[in-house]
């Protein structure tokens, strides 16, 4: 030792202080560090070195054991990976392609680590990284594949998948940029020329795309100052997904108390090129994005009843779904939400068992919004019955005990409006489409967007 | 309010430290050893740290007796991500050679002090930010041991972090 005495002071540390120490270091400090001398890269260097746990721990989530070995290398990928400068412009390339991988793993850690219904769990790390990594690429600002090609590529359920887990950031700007037009196809996200409503689950299997189209759409609306749409109102409203600091809730059970918008276009655009000139009737006159903004208040009801034959016929319920619930609400619009006034919901929750682009917790919901003509679907209960309704209550105690099911679509409502839709993981954001039920299989019949969140 | 309990520390050197009760279990050590086996009045030797050190290691305790303890799960810490941040009146504290920050690192070790651990080696971590291999091996008068092989090595073992 008394060759040592003659050197540094710091070779009185001892290792556990040295790694100590070390894992204070940013990654290329630590490699500075570890090129220094023999000592140093023995005692950081190795996979038994406390520093990579520390350094790991202290930057993700730790939801599962990793061994030192694997938590070394994980943590390399992870730094390597997530620090390079990745594009989509033009495709999924290699490069891109791993880059998603690892996000996919960190949104599953996250799902896993937010499922503990921990009350004094801290907000998840992944996720804080995740937003970090996401800011210096354009991922959210232009969120389709081959936006720099010709012709923009098919994007992959992976890619897709991580987009939508990551709808909250894609609408705040401290994360994004508004995207542009190119980076949807709004008659994808309008089923233009539809006659009959697409579904957007197929045998368990989740239109990934098609909702990512849609996604896209509310993010150019609801950010872009070049849009004079949704922008001021979407602003105007407090609870909002870009305020969250966790888009992931612990249970995976159905949010009653929703916010959200549905944007329709009238009168029906007689080509393409017109519906992408005009994506909106919120960029028109009286009919301004204040009404398309509503609130849905929902509440698990048993009676299978909620969803008819005459329904499923038009939006069926899955075949093999083993958890579907039912349920009964109200819908009311943002702008008279302190009015009674309010249109009745019913429809059907059924929870996707199957992950989609490797990530689970997706759910699917259906339902109608409706007034109904109490000449013909006559209501029993005092609440109900003979009222207006501008008379009816809003809360879901007042749920009118009506002639239900409907005997015909036409005659029973004066309006009735469905709705498909996903819900993302984490139960917080449900995408999806509306449409006229009343004119399903017409080429004109009212079909578009909605965008729903818990509030 | 009645005065305080104090605790006699005594440095390796044999110097007496008079401290409140509560300035003392700043150290987990003092701490567990007060609670195991009561304060007697008789100074508590402390073999490891001599009266300098002993000193500095005091002061400290002095300006921190109040902040609220740290728990042995560091559960505060983790919640969020390290930083080097180093608060303005710890990184005067800090402003002492090299020998006297090293002897507060082991002793703040050896006595278990984790906030003051981690000041230090924070304070340490700070003079190697941003430096490259030469520049860390000057400030610490480290010599370069190295083979050339051994280097190329380490430079290959690197390249996770390089290349940016």
């Amino acid at each position: 030792m008394a060759t040592m005495a003659n050197q540094s002071q710091i070779f009185r540390l001892p290792t556990e202080l040295v790694q100590h120490i070390a894992s204070f270091l940013s990654d290329d400090d630590l490699c500075s560090f570890s090129r220094t001398c023999v000592s140093f890269a023995a005692q950081v260097l190795p996979s038994n070195s406390s520093v990579w746990r520390s350094k790991f721990e202290d930057q993700y989530d730790s939801v599962q054991h990793h061994a030192s070995e694997e938590l070394k290398i994980e943590y390399q990928t992870r730094s390597f990976v997530l620090s390079q400068a990745i594009s989509f412009r033009h495709g999924e390339t290699e490069q891109g392609y791993l880059w998603l991988e690892v996000l996919q793993t960190m949104i599953l850690e996250a799902l896993l680590y937010t499922g503990r219904e921990d009350p004094f769990q801290p907000s998840s790390k992944n996720l804080e990284r995740i937003a970090e990594t996401i800011q210096h690429t354009d991922f959210l600002s232009r969120p389709m594949t081959g936006y720099g090609d010709e012709t923009v590529s098919q994007p992959s359920r992976l890619f897709c998948a991580i987009q939508l887990c990551l709808t909250h950031l894609s609408f705040s700007t401290n994360y994004s940029r508004p995207c542009s037009r190119d980076d949807y196809n709004i008659e994808y996200v309008y089923s233009y020329a539809s006659l009959f409503h697409v579904p957007l689950v197929v045998q368990g299997k989740v239109d990934l795309k098609t909702l990512l189209h849609i996604r896209n759409f509310w993010q150019r609306h609801f950010t872009s100052s070049r849009e004079d749409t949704f922008l001021k109102s979407y602003q105007g409203i407090s609870e909002r997904p870009d305020t969250w600091t966790c888009p992931f809730e612990p249970r995976n059970t159905l949010k009653t108390f929703w916010l959200g918008y549905y944007s329709c276009i009238h009168p029906y655009p007689g080509t393409a090129k017109d519906l992408e000139i005009s994506q909106t009737c919120a960029d028109v006159g009286a009919h301004t994005a204040e009404l398309c903004a509503n609130s849905i208040s929902l509440e698990i009801d048993g009676n299978a009843q909620n969803w008819p034959q005459l329904l499923n016929e038009i939006i069926p319920t899955c075949a093999d779904c083993p958890t579907r619930h039912f349920f009964h609400g109200t819908q009311k619009f943002y702008s008279t939400i302190d009015s009674p006034a309010c249109y009745l919901v019913r429809g059907f929750f059924e929870p996707i068992g199957e992950p989609q682009g490797g990530i689970p917790g997706w759910a699917r919901i259906c339902f109608i919004t409706y007034d109904p003509n109490r000449d013909i679907l006559g209501a029993f209960s005092q609440e109900g019955d003979g009222q207006t309704i501008e008379q009816r209550g809003s809360t879901n105690s007042s749920f009118p005990d009506e002639d239900w099911p409907p005997s015909d679509l036409e005659w029973s409502f004066h309006y009735i409006h469905g709705f498909e839709g996903v819900i993302l993981p984490g139960g917080r954001i449900m995408l999806g489409q509306w449409l006229d039920i009343k004119e399903e299989g017409a080429l004109d019949c009212d079909r578009g967007p909605v965008i729903c969140w818990d509030a | 309010m009645s005065s305080e309990e104090t605790i006699i520390l005594q440095s390796s050197d044999e110097v007496n430290f008079t401290v409140e009760r509560s300035v003392a279990e700043r150290s987990m050590l003092i701490k567990h050893l007060l609670e195991d086996l009561g304060n007697s009045g008789e100074p508590i030797p402390i073999p490891n740290v001599n009266e300098p050190v002993l000193n500095k290691v005091i002061e400290w305790s002095v300006h921190h007796k109040n902040d609220p303890p740290s728990t042995d799960d560091n559960d505060s810490e983790n919640n969020r991500r390290r930083t080097t941040d180093i608060d303005e009146w710890d990184q005067k504290f800090m402003q002492v050679d090299q020998e006297m920050l090293f002897e507060i690192i082991l002793a703040a070790n050896y006595l278990d002090i984790k906030p003051l651990l981690d000041v230090g080696c924070k304070t340490v971590a700070n003079m190697i930010k941003g430096k490259s291999p030469e520049e860390i091996r000057k400030t610490f008068n480290i010599q370069n041991d190295f083979t050339p092989e051994e280097e190329d090595q380490i430079r290959r073992e690197n390249e996770w972090a390089e290349d940016r």
